[in-house]
């Protein structure tokens, strides 16, 4: 499309362009002032004030922010929000990743295997909270059953402080599924020629997988550790429904300290600031996946 | 396992819920009859309707459907719309409609915690400044320490249906099966110990029958003298002597039975709502603190356990006897287009110079729910039918009014954070993580610094 | 090579080797289907686990050692489910919102996306940026002031907030959709416009049955969003006459959740059936979608 530029200023060509890419991408402009722009500053501003949900309140300045760095509960949830995060995301990707291993040879009954493994993270939280209760239940609950059977010590799960994120863990592991989907992907995207390749060059499955497989995933890796990182940080619904925060404190994770400020103590703006620090975090964490990506990821060209 | 219990409703004591079709068949049919048996009158005006916004659900749900049908039978002027909104985002739900200039008529309120935050912010209206409300009446008629519960700085903000209590229910088989006298229940915090010890059975290591175990500090702080906040001075008082010893002696049972042990014995089913898979009616607790609607599950689901009520026991015999009580209380928002209207529903849910309809009411189901707000009622002849049939509930109602002491849960703005970060501590203690002073301590701390920063 | 074409043998024939590689490999073979079976049945039995206590007692529930298969089974738990509470009144709110957010974000996205791929314009990789930005921001941010806002607007306790959004784009949906539709050759919109097309008429009778495939995924993940959706619910909706289905379960587990656990998983199990339902008839569409998704990001 050859644009006739004038020297400053933009020509009609591209002003008609604008106009209509302006025009299509509309309903998302309003959208995002509305629903992100709007509330991104708008809380940004309370973070400011001693906003209840009845007023924005008293300016109080950079008062809620001081009292964060000084309360310990923000920084046990804190606490809380990156081990857990650090944990599943680690976790949770190598589990997703060897799943997609096992299921990229080409067995029988694969689209069965994909399925079953796929369907735990489709279904709702909700469902999945309430089943796990029961699952991990330290009295009636199977797993203690099996550990007993196996002549393990039980567990206390979510009735004990050092057990409780562990269990919120393996929950969340068992929802691995669509991260799995994503490293299947982009395994079969391997061409097959590197690996047959290597085989005549003699390397066992192993080596293949070490030197041509893993170092070709890295991009995936890092984005489903970004994604899973991201998400992490907001974890709220399974730790809300099935410890409420408990037992000790132990689950109470960063989201859901937020949530009861917000809406159980009246306390908008100070949750506000919560809400501004978590953002700050992200970014951070973000970033510096980045940043180390260079040394690690490696791009086919 | 962990989920926090709000002391302060009644939403976690429920049983399960009766068929809410027969229910409502019922009630229809009630209310068919009724409506045939009134003349019709010429109606000189609309009938005003109020939304009624409230937390129970299940079969409580039904009882303040039944409520409200019993006020609309009264008079047709008022009609009342109940909606369920859930406990956990209530009060968030409740101040954004009142800040928004929508707000339901009247609410429920699950305790008095919030009342100071609302009416520091003028989100609730004082019923003296409601033209019209007889308020007097309702002074006169409610017992003081239940209609202090609905006041805050000499305002009356709301009335409360009911006040609540706990007894110590003990199963008589049990005592009889260790040798203890059944009709003898323990009356000091010694003996409690000792009879506890009796009655708990172990398989091995697990624990298959406790014979006691505390769990609720604010009402153990309470009959130990102790006061967990001070209005005069705003200050928290959770490290008060008596509440240390208080949760020393709770602590007392972990370090005795074991911590995990009892976590494990206790997880998931001491709720009191599970109705015959109740701890108690099951067998599970030879001796628990309960409340009077526990006397109506025990009829319907665990007719067959025999058992006795005797008031908390004291820490010494001699020592002055206290209880805990609560209220569910109504309140009114600022910015009603009828706040008469909305008043006339709150003294009738109190029962106001009604006893009989109160007492059909606080029996709903035929069973004891609360105690009454009003000394008038328990002497009305038939609230005294329903004590006589069920046994116990006497005690409860004694255990209430002739207390020595009676602690009810901290008027202030911190007040939610001050029960969810003390059902933190208590988890902590009681699995033998922190000890009692510190533990007390560091509350205070915390709350007081809450506190501070919401403007008390 | 898409994902359904895997199904290609691995294997070629290897002239080095042969016997002991052969049964080397078919010693991997067996060792990779036992781990997938055993891997498999570890997946499924929470699902199991939920239909089974779904049909039990309250009293068969804490039996020990547990049992897979009450007897006598208690199929009246999902009939009680129903008189418990308004399953049926959930499960209308969820097709409501579900079926609306789906069309909001089918129709918007597709717009939205064409927009951002087939239109040359200034400006357009900054806000492409932007939106991408987005999604690093946490729900946690914009929740206050939403709440305050809807609040304001009247909008709490219907279902607008939890509609209106998905009319109005998405970064995620964006995002895949513009990576589909750059991937059309341009060819066939210049063709089109030769014969004097509009945008939109190139959007529709050009773009949209190319990227239907994705435009499928996308109504797929949204109906996922919305069928699993909690958040939104918990804040918005106020009176049970106006609960989703997850809302419902959360709201049933908080208030019976100690005292009628087989009726929880019936209404837990009812509530998976759609979601199980959908997907096994629409796999690939799921599946693509997620793998396009991830392999550009």
């Amino acid at each position: 499309m050859a644009l006739v530029t004038k020297k400053s200023g933009v020509s009609r060509r591209e002003r008609q362009a604008i106009f209509r890419g302006l025009l299509f991408v509309s309903p998302w402009l309003v959208g995002l002032l509305w629903f992100y722009v709007y509330p991104f500053f708008a809380s940004l501003y309370y973070s400011f004030h001693n906003t209840t949900p009845f007023a924005t309140g008293a300016f109080t300045g950079l008062e809620n922010y001081r009292l964060l760095l000084s309360d310990p509960l923000f920084w046990k949830s804190l606490l809380n929000t990156f081990y857990y995060t650090g944990v599943a995301v680690v976790l949770g990707n190598l589990f997703a990743l060897a799943l997609a291993l096992l299921l990229s040879q080409n067995l029988r009954g694969m689209t069965f295997y994909r399925t079953i493994f796929y369907l735990p993270s489709i279904v709702p939280f909700v469902a999945v909270s309430v089943v796990w209760i029961w699952i991990l239940h330290p009295q009636y609950g199977i797993v203690n059953y099996a550990l007993e059977w196996l002549g393990l010590p039980t567990l206390g799960w979510f009735s004990d402080p050092l057990w409780a994120m562990p269990g919120l863990i393996i929950v969340s592991l068992w929802g691995t599924g669509n991260m799995m989907i994503i490293y299947l992907a982009g395994l079969l995207d391997i061409p097959k020629e590197l690996h047959e390749a290597a085989t005549i060059d003699g390397a066992t499955a192993w080596q293949r997988t070490l030197r041509i497989t893993i170092p070709l995933l890295t991009p995936i890796i890092l984005f489903n550790v970004v994604i899973g990182l991201i998400g992490g940080l907001q974890y709220f619904v399974q730790p809300y429904i099935i410890t409420g925060g408990g037992p000790a404190d132990a689950t109470l994770v960063y989201a859901l300290y937020l949530y009861q400020n917000a809406f159980s103590y009246f306390r908008m703006g100070y949750a506000s600031a919560m809400a501004w620090v978590l953002f700050v975090i992200i970014m951070i964490v973000t970033l510096l996946v980045f940043r180390s990506s260079g040394r690690w990821v490696f791009y086919r060209h | 396992m962990t989920k926090k219990t709000d002391n302060h409703s009644l939403i976690h004591r429920l049983g399960s819920p009766l068929s809410r079709r027969n229910f409502l068949k019922l009630s229809g049919a009630a209310g068919a009859a009724v409506a045939l048996g009134t003349l019709p009158r010429g109606l000189a005006q609309e009938p005003v309707t109020l939304t009624y916004w409230h937390g129970w659900t299940g079969q409580w749900e039904e009882m303040v459907n039944f409520v409200v049908d019993m006020f609309h039978q009264k008079q047709d002027r008022i009609r009342v719309e109940p909606v369920v909104v859930a406990w956990d985002q209530f009060l968030a739900k409740l101040s954004a409609a009142i800040a928004a200039g929508n707000p339901p008529d009247i609410a429920t309120l699950f305790g008095s915690t919030a009342i100071p935050t609302l009416a520091r912010q003028g989100a609730i209206l004082a019923l003296e400044d409601i033209e019209g409300v007889d308020l007097a009446a309702a002074q006169a008629w409610f017992n003081p320490s239940v209609y202090e519960l609905g006041q805050f700085e000499d305002k009356t903000y709301g009335l409360s249906y009911w006040a609540g209590d706990n007894c110590l229910l003990y199963n008589k088989a049990h005592f009889e099966e260790v040798g203890l006298d059944p009709e003898k229940g323990p009356a000091t915090l010694a003996e409690l110990d000792a009879y506890a010890e009796q009655l708990t059975v172990k398989d091995g290591d697990k624990i298959t029958r406790m014979g006691f175990q505390p769990t609720d500090l604010w009402l153990w702080g309470t009959v130990f003298g102790g006061s967990f906040y001070n209005p005069e001075t705003k200050t928290v008082t959770a490290n008060d002597p008596n509440i240390v010893r208080a949760l020393e002696w709770m602590q007392s049972y972990p370090e005795k039975y074991g911590a995990r042990e009892i976590a494990a014995f206790q997880t998931g089913l001491s709720s009191e709502r599970a109705q015959n898979l109740d701890p108690f009616i099951s067998g599970k607790y030879s001796m628990q603190m309960n409340g009077p609607w526990k006397l109506g599950d025990l009829k319907n689901f665990g007719s067959d356990v025999r058992f006795g009520v005797v008031p908390p026991p004291v820490p010494e015999a001699g020592m002055p006897t206290a209880n805990w009580t609560w209220g569910d209380i109504q309140i009114i928002p600022n910015g009603v287009k009828d706040p008469a209207a909305a008043a006339e529903f709150v003294l009738f849910t109190g029962g106001v110079n009604d006893p009989e309809g109160y007492v059909e009411r606080v029996t709903w189901g035929d069973r004891p729910i609360n105690v009454p707000v009003s000394q008038q009622v328990i002497e009305n002849p038939a609230f005294q039918e329903i004590v006589t049939a069920f046994p116990g509930f006497d005690v409860f109602v004694d255990a209430l009014l002739n207390a020595d002491r009676v602690g009810s849960p901290p008027v202030m703005a911190a007040a939610a954070f001050y029960s969810d970060r003390m059902t933190a501590m208590l988890e902590k203690v009681l699995l033998l993580q922190e000890e009692p002073q510190a533990a007390l301590d560091a509350l205070t701390t915390e709350v007081q610094r809450q506190l501070e920063t919401m403007g008390s | 090579m898409a994902l359904s074409d895997y199904r290609q043998s691995t294997t070629s024939p290897q002239a080095v080797g042969g016997q002991r590689k052969r049964t080397r490999r078919t010693v991997t073979t067996v060792v990779r289907h036992v781990v997938l079976v055993l891997l498999s049945l570890l997946f499924l039995t929470p699902f199991v686990w939920m239909v089974s206590t779904s049909l039990k007692t309250n009293e068969q529930v804490v039996e020990w050692p547990p049992r897979w298969i009450p007897n006598p089974l208690q199929p009246s738990n999902y009939s009680g489910v129903f008189e418990t509470v308004p399953l049926l009144t959930y499960a209308k709110n969820t097709l409501i919102v579900t079926l609306f957010s789906v069309i909001g974000a089918v129709v918007s996205n597709a717009l939205v996306a064409y927009g951002f791929a087939r239109i040359q314009w200034r400006g357009r990789e900054v806000l492409f940026i932007i939106t991408l930005g987005t999604l690093m921001l946490p729900f946690q941010v914009t929740m206050i002031p939403l709440f305050i806002m809807f609040t304001k607007m009247g909008w709490v306790n219907t279902f607008f907030p939890l509609i209106v959004p998905s009319f109005l784009g998405n970064a995620f949906y964006i995002f895949l959709l513009r990576q589909v539709y750059l991937g059309i050759s341009e060819n066939y919109s210049e063709a089109a416009r030769i014969e004097g097309a509009s945008d939109l008429q190139i959007l529709w009778y050009v773009i949209v049955p190319l990227a239907r495939p994705a435009l499928l995924s996308i109504a797929l993940f949204q109906y996922l969003a919305s069928w699993n959706d909690f958040l939104g619910p918990l804040l918005y909706l106020n009176d049970e006459s106006k609960f989703t289905l997850a809302l419902g379960l959360a709201n049933m587990q908080s208030a019976l959740g100690l005292s009628d656990f087989g009726q929880i998983m019936a209404a837990a199990t009812m509530i998976l059936i759609p979601v199980i339902g959908v997907f096994m008839f629409t796999q690939r569409y799921f599946l693509e979608g997620i793998a396009a998704s991830g392999l550009k990001g």
